[in-house]
């Protein structure tokens, strides 16, 4: 109670997950040290080859429990689900290595959350940083600075695993993060597509808020964007396999758009964004091959 | 300009003594063929010097881990948290202590006089070669069962340079530590359990080869791979090695030497061409064999985009996107 009266939040967990970019996560944890309200703990699993001894001797004087856990697992959602297990308080946000999250963030996220319900996860703005590197990206950003709330089946993946505050009653009831998806997996994405499908399929809310904006940050090179493409085509492509059943033709009616939506766009962006067009190609043969390798290999294990 | 030489004379060799020698037997969560293809062994006329049976199962097996026997054979039984079979392979060689691996299976039963046929191969060789041997299927051990990756020639052969096919077999291959250490060990980013699971004996005997090895085919020193595998298990198989091969390929392109590019095309085009002769009859084997050009592709295509800047042995490192 005293927490609350402080600072206006209740108790809050925020799991930062990190794999050998010391230098992105130390940035990323000072950016949410500069907020205007702070988590009561801050849990950062690190799967980095070796532990990073300046984040495990970290202290802060905002109110605010850091606690650093280096682990040798592999495996974004393994991570993700780590941080879970270890958090100690009911409301639990999750963010990326690589961002930085504006002053007003977290207050914005949780307040949300807060207003939500408990059979709510909420989810916000996720913008690109000027490129930090020649021809630099960013995979995934989330631009829309229109409120929205999300139930039942949408067509489309909302979610974002690296922007998201939920309480853990929801996370014991829909299960954790699908560890065979995700970054660092055999399907090296769409871990938060999963979630966040399980997640509707239950009854359960995403609310987008606009309020809560952070930065995704464009520090890869122009040379990692066709292995990104194939990254996220594997995972889209096992997520869309995992859930294909003949019965139920959602999903398959999904991904065929998926592909069909690419495959008709792409004279078009040959000509305008000949890179897309190749990361469009390469894409759709990582879903085909995601689907395929789910199909023979995890379909008897849902 | 390859080169496939007949071999004479090696069935004619006189029993010895064996030299000191290490058998590597990698094994995952497979506990009773694993215990069956270590009875085996132990009931060779001649046994290894150690035995390092590398476990990568969920669980360890006390059987194993507790096993004595009264003939001259040191067994080490080593459980490891780690997964893929080349990850495997490499811990046994770090963890071996005799000059001489050997390398097998644990889906394998082995003849008595496998051990000494295999060993007493490599030492008439030399240092500068690796001896392989025949793989034959046992019998279906269910309706429709099978066994992949048998090779049933008899007739002896010794292969060096570029002979446009691979001719190693991983589960029945001995060599020199040397022999190994110069040319880096197992690829651990291919093999059963990673990424692309299969073909590590493939890139070992390519690199040897390059290297100017020899790969010696000793029929006499022939083992059994188990048929313990269903019909329907031709489809998820041949993803499996479909991925794995096709890594391998990729591992290898290039503009300038296209000898791995005329292999990748020849393959495809090989599993292309017996499609339709098997569809009718053996629908199994033709899916395996579509679903593996699939998988070869996907293999390739993963590889050039996410391997190919290491371009070494180390082990992939996966990457939070």
């Amino acid at each position: 109670m005293n927490y609350l009266a402080q600072t206006g939040l209740p108790s809050t967990s925020l799991i930062i997950c990190s794999r050998n970019r010391p230098k992105l996560l130390a940035e990323t944890v000072d950016s949410v040290f500069q907020g205007d309200e702070v988590p009561t703990e801050l849990v950062i699993i690190d799967q980095s080859d070796v532990p990073n001894s300046n984040l495990a001797s970290l202290k802060t004087d905002r109110p605010c429990e850091i606690r650093y856990l280096w682990t040798h697992s592999v495996g974004l959602s393994r991570a993700r689900n780590a941080g879970i297990t270890a958090a100690q308080h009911a409301i639990v946000a999750i963010i990326d290595d690589d961002m930085l999250v504006t002053p007003a963030w977290f207050g914005s996220l949780i307040q949300a959350l807060l207003h939500a319900g408990e059979r709510a996860v909420v989810t916000g703005r996720v913008l690109p940083t000027a490129a930090e590197v020649p021809g630099g990206f960013v995979p995934t950003f989330m631009p829309s600075a229109v409120s929205a709330v999300y139930q039942g089946r949408i067509g489309t993946d909302v979610l974002a695993g690296g922007h998201m505050a939920t309480y853990r009653s929801t996370l014991d009831a829909v299960g954790n993060f699908d560890e065979r998806l995700g970054a660092g997996a055999d399907f090296p994405a769409a871990d938060d597509n999963d979630l966040g499908f399980r997640m509707l399929e239950l009854g359960y809310r995403i609310v987008y808020v606009p309020e809560a904006v952070l930065y995704h940050r464009a520090w890869r090179g122009k040379g990692e964007y066709l292995r990104i493409r194939w990254s996220y085509g594997r995972g889209k492509g096992g997520f869309y396999s995992k859930y294909l059943s003949l019965l139920d033709p959602y999903m398959l009616r999904r991904m065929s758009w998926d592909i069909m939506h690419r495959i008709f766009l792409f004279p078009h962006r040959l000509c305008c964004d000949p890179r897309r067009a190749c990361g469009d190609l390469v894409y759709i043969a990582g879903i085909l091959s995601g689907a395929t390798q789910w199909a023979l290999t995890h379909s008897k294990n849902r | 300009m390859p080169k496939v030489l007949r071999m004479e004379g090696f069935s004619t060799l006189t029993p010895s003594s064996l030299p000191p020698t290490s058998l590597i037997l990698c094994s995952r969560n497979r506990p009773k063929p694993l215990f069956d293809c270590v009875q085996s062994i132990l009931q060779g006329e001649d046994l290894p010097t150690e035995l390092c049976i590398i476990d990568q199962s969920d669980a360890q097996h006390p059987k194993l881990a507790a096993l004595k026997i009264n003939r001259a054979c040191e067994i080490r039984y080593l459980w490891t948290r780690s997964v893929g079979l080349g990850r495997a392979r490499n811990a046994g060689i770090a963890a071996a202590r005799h000059d001489i691996l050997a390398f097998t299976d644990d889906d394998v039963v082995v003849p008595s006089t496998w051990f000494g046929s295999l060993t007493r191969a490599l030492v008439r060789a030399g240092s500068r070669a690796v001896v392989t041997g025949r793989v034959l299927p046992t019998v279906p051990e269910m309706p429709g069962g099978f066994a992949p990756s048998t090779k049933i020639e008899e007739a002896p052969a010794v292969y060096e340079g570029r002979v446009g096919k691979d001719v190693l077999w991983g589960n029945n291959m001995a060599i020199y530590r040397s022999a190994i250490a110069s040319i880096g060990g197992f690829d651990e980013c291919l093999g059963a359990g990673s990424r692309f699971p299969s073909s590590e004996d493939n890139d070992l005997g390519f690199r040897l080869l390059e290297e100017g090895y020899r790969i010696i085919y000793v029929p006499e020193a022939m083992l059994y791979h188990r048929a313990w595998r269903s019909k329907q298990d031709h489809v998820s198989l041949g993803w499996s090695y479909g991925r794995g091969q096709g890594a391998y390929y990729a591992k290898y392109l290039s503009m300038r030497d296209r000898y791995m590019l005329r292999r990748m095309i020849w393959d495809i085009m090989h599993h292309v061409r017996r499609f339709p002769g098997r569809v009718w009859r053996q629908p199994y084997r033709a899916c395996g064999d579509a679903v593996y050009v699939f998988a070869l592709a996907s293999g390739g295509i993963e590889w050039l985009l996410t391997q190919r800047r290491s371009g070494d042995i180390s082990p992939g490192s996966p990457q939070h996107d």
